[in-house]
């Protein structure tokens, strides 16, 4: 009887259509290319925020912090040296990009799901744009402000 | 006694006349006759419902919505009306009221398979997943031939599986109920899930003739129409794989022309950076316009 009663409670509540759609993969996508794991996590945070399921996926805010923070401070305690050495100039924006898409690759396998939900049954996301530019743009402030404080 | 047992004779025939004719999608003849029946029977709840619902089905929502809400200040339990108002409310985004609505609907009627179907809709509409899922099996286990509650099912494996078509709910809504819209719509979704657009295609563009004014029905043919379209060749692995794809041409590419740089005589190498971007741009920009376009 309890699962049955349980599925006759409402789950939408007093919120209305604002909260039936997520950020686009192709959001995801660019700002996690033009800002880097900080700014995928944005997307990805507010996307949980509106599927409520941001107790299971706050761990991606961490995994961003991580994977921004891990690579600027060994970059700055000997790893430039050695990139430059081994491999050439001009890697670091390359490992930029890769983290920043890799990190999107992790979140879209997480909300897959949704996003196959959204695009079977027509569902418009809303518009990426103020977000994604205010997401990129602050992730790449906190970048720039994190590579003065390291180095 | 005669005279009234006429009058009730007369009644029946003309809600069942409008009823057939509702079957066969002919509402513009079903709204005559319903429309001549109230002229008789004014008060009559099953005309006025019938009205509403021509009304629904014929797009016109603001009419169904308002003919909805006098009827069930008259007969506040009638069934049919209920289910339509919550649909009505579902199509006008009051989706938190069209909760509501199905959840007393189930509560009055724990055993209607009609009533797990729309709820359980409105949460796959809703992002809900796992409650939609539940609805569904919840809904098949009163009744396990109900083409509402299978076409949600099998939606849900589509969505959450990759091989959807092999589906054992899908398998199901084809075998017990061909002759469903639903049916071939799932079935189509399915084809397009495994990579068979043009299939699918032929199976939407089928169902838009028998239902030229249904909007989904308009925008999943021009999506289809857009995947299938020639000049959408080139961009073939997306397609096929996805973003895994884009993120794969994406770093090759930046990775490529780094090591060219080097490596290349200028020339060669300007002209592949320039193809590059110009794929990036293309796969970026042409599927929107293509959209627009057809």
């Amino acid at each position: 009887m309890q699962p049955r009663d349980s599925l006759l409670q409402p789950t939408l509540g007093h919120r209305d259509s604002t909260a039936t759609s997520i950020y686009s993969a192709r959001t995801g996508y660019l700002v996690s290319f033009f800002g880097g794991p900080l700014a995928g996590a944005v997307i990805a945070l507010v996307n949980a925020h509106r599927l409520r399921r941001l107790g299971t996926d706050w761990p991606l805010g961490v995994l961003a912090l991580a994977a921004t923070l891990g690579p600027l401070w060994w970059w700055f305690r000997g790893g430039a040296q050695w990139v430059i050495a081994h491999v050439g100039n001009g890697m670091q924006q390359l490992a930029f990009r890769v983290l920043g898409l890799g990190f999107f690759a992790l979140v879209y396998g997480l909300h897959r799901q949704y996003y196959r939900n959204m695009t079977f049954l027509g569902i418009t996301p809303p518009s990426g744009w103020p977000l994604g530019v205010a997401a990129v743009v602050g992730s790449l402030a906190v970048n720039f402000g994190l590579a003065a404080v390291l180095s | 006694m005669s005279s009234d047992s006429g009058v009730r004779r007369d009644l029946a025939t003309i809600e069942h006349e409008a009823r057939a004719l509702i079957e066969r999608h002919r509402y513009s003849q079903a709204q005559f006759t319903v429309s001549r029946g109230l002229k008789e029977f004014p008060e009559s709840v099953e005309l006025q419902y019938l009205a509403a619902f021509i009304d629904y089905a014929s797009g016109r929502q603001d009419s169904a919505m308002q003919g909805i809400k006098t009827l069930l200040s008259q007969a506040p339990q009638h069934y049919g009306a209920r289910t339509l108002y919550a649909h009505l409310l579902d199509d006008a985004k009051h989706l938190a009221e069209a909760e509501r609505v199905w959840i007393d609907l189930l509560r009055d009627y724990p055993q209607s398979a009609d009533c797990f179907a729309g709820y359980g809709e409105l949460m796959l509409k809703t992002l809900n997943l796992d409650k939609a899922q539940r609805l569904a099996q919840e809904g098949l286990r009163q009744s396990p031939e109900h083409p509402g509650c299978l076409y949600l099912a099998a939606m849900i494996d589509l969505i959450r599986n990759r091989r959807g078509a092999q589906s054992e709910h899908l398998q199901r809504l084809l075998r017990e109920h061909p002759e469903q819209a639903r049916s071939a719509i799932a079935l189509a979704v399915a084809l397009s899930a495994n990579g068979n657009d043009r299939g699918a295609l032929r199976i939407a563009q089928e169902l838009l003739r028998h239902q030229p004014d249904s909007q989904n029905l308009v925008g999943f043919v021009r999506e289809l129409k857009t995947r299938t379209h020639w000049t959408m060749l080139p961009l073939y692995p997306m397609r096929r794989w996805g973003w895994s794809a884009a993120i794969a041409i994406t770093l090759l590419g930046i990775i490529g022309l780094r090591l060219g740089e080097r490596t290349l005589p200028p020339p060669v190498f300007e002209t592949l950076t320039w193809l590059w971007l110009g794929y990036v741009i293309y796969s970026w920009t042409w599927p929107r316009l293509l959209h627009r376009i057809l």
